[in-house]
């Protein structure tokens, strides 16, 4: 990653916000470099919208300090207005304002710079409903478009004005599931295509998974773990983190045996064998209290263990495992298993031909590499 | 308008503007201070409108001799004094009895009335609705009068005729019988629309379900219609209770030549008419008059309160069922029509008829050979015209002006800055209070702050009735534009703020345009209150603030009935003509 050589376009430095007594935001720092796209990701009330006004000048911060270009914007003492601030922004609700038309939407950015003649601004508005392609619906009432209009329409308001960074606040949340999902391609696209720095606020793992490049977990007002959307999903360092991407087998248990030089450890998680786990971030020590986490679709399984094949081929300790099928459900592109493993219960997603029934017997499969040791929060 | 919106947004950006210089000087600093201290400023006007004159009816129903005078001393002798007569107990009891019939007849035709509208197929549903709606444009003093040119023993044409007609007895309209009648007719289009909003926002998935559960229609209504129309029911009992009790015009029309004083007349009497006036007296009545309203609207709001639990109000628009009436559905239509002849022809008939003549009589050939307009033009060429039509277009002009303004900076303190949330409910209960304050008690409540407060001198001029006008319609104003102000999503100016506009900005160019017809229904509703209004005005009288509706009921009083009926349809004819307009604008503004 270049990230060290490319000029940060959004700085926050221990950013502070309290509402009342609820302390929304609790000093939290991060940098957002030129063309990257930044997701913010967390459940509902862990202060990642917060953030983002913040960042707008939509609300002050209570501390910390907040840069945009390298120019201070908000210190909780000195605060440039959002007006003044190098940004676009789509709300969550689109924001679109009923009495102007499509383009009289677009334009108002920029007749409140004062800096363009009436000429420049037709252009500019053109070009940037074709960006989003609304192309010839600029006469148009704004309430007469659909939600996925709308959303376009938000998006090229944000865009006409160049802005810096783009804010985005749950801007897919209002649209059905189908017109989601092809929004957030063609998100991902524009984003990548006008190389704009961007910042995008979610609840939605997904989401962060497609669209970032850089992902930030939050929880209470703080952020728990960042990295690309590859790390943050394959090996995670939290247990909130592992547990907060997809599904997820989240075990605890005890360190047997640690060898730092192979950085293999043996693990006893009350399963019917020990396990071999990869050693990565941190160092382990015997008798020590660990979680795991084993994503279900890095097991295999079959009935017998030579057809438990791991999905990593090369040379090393496997883990393999009896257990029992208690419950599956069949969902098309695959199918859930929920196996018995002694008292544990251990989910494993199969291709949706690995067929078996109620109370048969298996074998599981998993390499040490797949067995993520996990701190706890 | 755009006018009093701009000032709200001038202050408002001030508030966020300067404070985000960096190195402010110490004229930047003042300013960012004054702003902060805005919304308290709003708050601190709101509480001095309200609670100033309350307090200062409480401490001089504790004063003896007259307010303002000198010589007067702190005793319960105005308490002693009302509280040991049996007058008082005389008066509170018949305006229970009165407030109590009239809301239990008024909500029983409201409801039915409503019911017929909403949930059955009565032919000319639409015709019924603006019955009722427009029946309501008449104001109660004009209506109150009308009725007695109908039935006053003397000259009262419906007396006319049952006695040479039918050959039945005179009905004197003068009695608490004939008052409670009169009182009736005027309030059920109040108890309809109350009754019809509950209706039309029942869920009727709520029925149908009842009626897929093998409950057939009389038990669904029995078993599920009322109990959830139950607490609206309630609420709307209580609120027509309020009007019922507070209610001047005809009590002071009907009650008071007949003897019959109830609440309001007894406080107007005792402040205005008697000479000297009792100013003690009243003030005890009136405090009497205030407790209890304020506990109504206790009972109001924890009646309000419970009917959200029951929120019924659901996004899909699915019209109920109607009920079919069968042959009966034709005489439901034929109970309209009646309504509409007795409270909109008959009315303004007889008003019209009065206009045109010399003097009130039993229609006849000859009468109707001597018609004329002669009225209108001795009314229009009196030499108090002038002097009354402009203190009135001047009130209508001012006092509604002054309380959008205030209700539109209310709105924006409580939803548009950020204070904490006591502070906000306290703002709330502020704005809901004069509800509680009868416009009476508000009027002689002003006469003794302005009695006694000399430095303002408002006392006996126009500007102390807009006062009292400003002061009654804080619950209506501010709970209109709250309304309006939450319906405009807080992101759509945030999103302008984004987008380069200042808060000055995004205020104009979003949020006023967006408001704007309800800024304009509010400020028509104020105006038309303002002109037919007349107890609070009536209270604060003085020769030089005179308004149509103070000159109407002096000239009643004198007996002057064709020059009445003719101010009484010029009245009307204003009132018309604004809400059309009104209408018109409103209209023009949200279409855009």
């Amino acid at each position: 990653m270049d990230n060290q050589e490319r000029a940060s376009v959004v700085r926050v430095k221990e950013l502070q916000k309290k509402y009342g007594t609820v302390h929304a935001v609790k000093g939290i720092s991060f940098d957002i470099k030129e063309g990257e796209f930044y997701t913010l990701l967390g459940p509902s009330g862990c202060g990642k919208t917060t953030t983002l006004r913040c960042l707008a000048g939509l609300e002050r911060a209570d501390g910390g300090e907040v840069f945009v270009r390298d120019r201070l914007v908000d210190n909780g003492r000195a605060f440039i207005p959002p007006y003044q601030r190098p940004i676009g922004m789509v709300f969550q609700s689109y924001a679109i304002w009923p009495h102007m038309t499509v383009a009289g939407n677009v334009a108002f950015p920029l007749k409140n710079e004062r800096k363009y003649s009436a000429k420049e601004i037709d252009r500019k508005v053109t070009e940037a409903l074709d960006l989003v392609q609304l192309t010839g619906l600029g006469n148009r009432p704004a309430p007469n478009l659909s939600g996925g209009q709308q959303q376009r329409l938000a998006l090229a308001r944000a865009l006409v004005a160049a802005p810096s960074v783009l804010l985005l606040d749950e801007p897919l949340s209002n649209l059905d599931a189908k017109l989601r999902e092809e929004m957030r391609l063609e998100l991902k696209n524009l984003t990548r295509r006008l190389g704009i720095t961007t910042f995008y606020v979610t609840h939605d793992q997904v989401e962060a998974l497609v669209l970032s490049d850089r992902i930030a977990l939050m929880r209470d007002g703080k952020i728990v773990e960042e990295g690309n959307q590859y790390d943050m999903y394959m090996v995670p360092k939290y247990n909130f983190t592992a547990d907060f991407f997809g599904v997820n087998n989240i075990l605890s248990g005890t360190v047997i045996q640690a060898d730092p030089v192979r950085k293999i450890a043996q693990l006893d998680l009350s399963l019917d064998t020990l396990v071999f786990a990869e050693i990565r971030d941190f160092p382990v020590e015997p008798h020590q209290k660990v979680q795991v986490a084993i994503r279900p679709e890095n097991i295999s399984f079959g009935s017998t263990p030579s057809m438990a094949r791991t999905l990593d081929q090369t040379p090393g300790e496997v883990n393999t495992l009896k257990g029992v099928v208690k419950e599956f459900a069949f969902l098309g592109d695959y199918v859930d298993y929920r196996i018995a493993v002694k008292e544990r219960m251990i989910r494993v997603r199969a291709h949706p031909e690995i067929l078996f029934k109620e109370n048969e017997t298996v074998t599981l499969g998993f390499t040490p590499k797949h067995v993520c040791l996990l701190q706890s929060l | 308008m755009c006018k009093q919106v701009g000032c709200i947004g001038l202050l408002r950006c001030y508030r966020v503007v300067l404070p985000i210089q960096f190195h402010m000087n110490s004229l930047q600093r003042l300013k960012e201070r004054l702003n902060r201290l805005f919304p308290a400023g709003v708050s601190f006007v709101l509480a001095l409108l309200v609670l100033v004159p309350m307090a200062m009816l409480i401490f001089s129903s504790f004063r003896t001799g007259r307010p303002g005078m000198p010589g007067g001393a702190f005793s319960f002798i105005n308490y002693i004094e009302a509280y040991s007569s049996l007058e008082i107990y005389i008066t509170i009891g018949r305006s229970l009895y009165f407030a109590a019939v009239v809301t239990a007849v008024t909500l029983l035709f409201g409801g039915f009335f409503a019911w017929l509208v909403e949930r059955t197929n009565m032919p000319g549903r639409g015709f019924a609705y603006s019955t009722l709606l427009s029946s309501m444009a008449i104001p109660r003093m004009l209506f109150g009068i009308s009725w007695i040119l109908l039935l006053s023993p003397r000259i009262g044409l419906i007396n006319y005729f049952l006695e040479n007609m039918l050959g039945l007895p005179r009905f004197n309209v003068y009695s608490m019988s004939g008052m409670i009648f009169i009182q009736i007719l005027s309030e059920i289009p109040t108890a309809f629309l109350m009754m019809q909003g509950t209706l039309r926002g029942m869920d009727p998935a709520l029925e149908e379900a009842a009626s897929v559960s093998r409950s057939n229609t009389l038990s669904t209504l029995r078993k599920i219609t009322l109990p959830i129309m139950t607490p609206a029911v309630l609420a709307a009992a209580v609120y027509l209770f309020i009007i019922n009790i507070e209610v001047f015009e005809i009590p002071g029309l009907i009650g008071l030549p007949a003897g019959i004083t109830l609440f309001s007349t007894a406080i107007y009497n005792n402040a205005t008419v008697l000479v000297p006036p009792n100013h003690g007296l009243a003030n005890s009545y009136a405090i009497a008059f205030l407790l209890a309203s304020i506990l109504l609207i206790v009972l109001y709001r924890k009646a309000t309160q419970h009917s959200e639990r029951y929120s019924t109000i659901t996004g899909k628009g699915y019209r109920p069922r109607l009920i079919d009436l069968g042959v009966w559905r034709y005489f439901a239509f034929s109970v309209f029509m009646i309504f509409f002849v007795i409270t909109i022809l008959l009315p303004v008939l007889v008003l019209i008829y009065a206009s045109l003549i010399p003097f009130y009589q039993v229609p006849s050939a000859k009468v109707f050979a001597r018609m004329s307009l002669q009225n209108y033009v001795s009314a229009i060429e009196a030499p108090w015209m002038g002097r009354v039509l402009k203190n009135t277009l001047l009130l209508m002009v001012v006092a509604p002006t002054a309380s959008v303004l205030l209700a539109a900076l209310v709105a924006w303190v409580v939803h548009r800055t950020r204070i904490n949330r006591k502070w906000k409910a306290t703002i709330d209960i502020l704005s809901f209070l004069p509800t509680a304050l009868p416009s009476i008690v508000i009027a002689l409540s002003l006469l003794v702050v302005f009695l006694n407060v000399h430095f303002i001198p408002l006392y006996g001029t126009l500007w102390i009735i807009g006062l009292a006008f400003l002061i009654r319609y804080i619950p209506y104003t501010v709970r209109t534009i709250s309304a309006a102000v939450i319906q405009i999503h807080k992101e759509l100016e945030e999103s302008a703020q984004v987008c380069r506009a200042t808060e000055i900005g995004a205020f104009f160019k979003i949020t006023v345009p967006l408001v704007a017809p309800a800024l304009i229904n509010a400020w028509i509703w104020v105006a038309m209150h303002a002109c037919r209004a007349v107890s609070a005005a009536l209270m604060l009288y003085s020769a030089q603030n005179e308004i149509l509706s103070t000159r109407i009921w002096l000239i009643w009083r004198d007996g002057k009935v064709p020059m009445v009926c003719a101010l009484s349809i010029m009245m009307i004819v204003l009132l018309v003509i604004i809400s059309f307009v009104g209408r018109r604008i409103a209209q023009a503004v949200s279409r855009r």
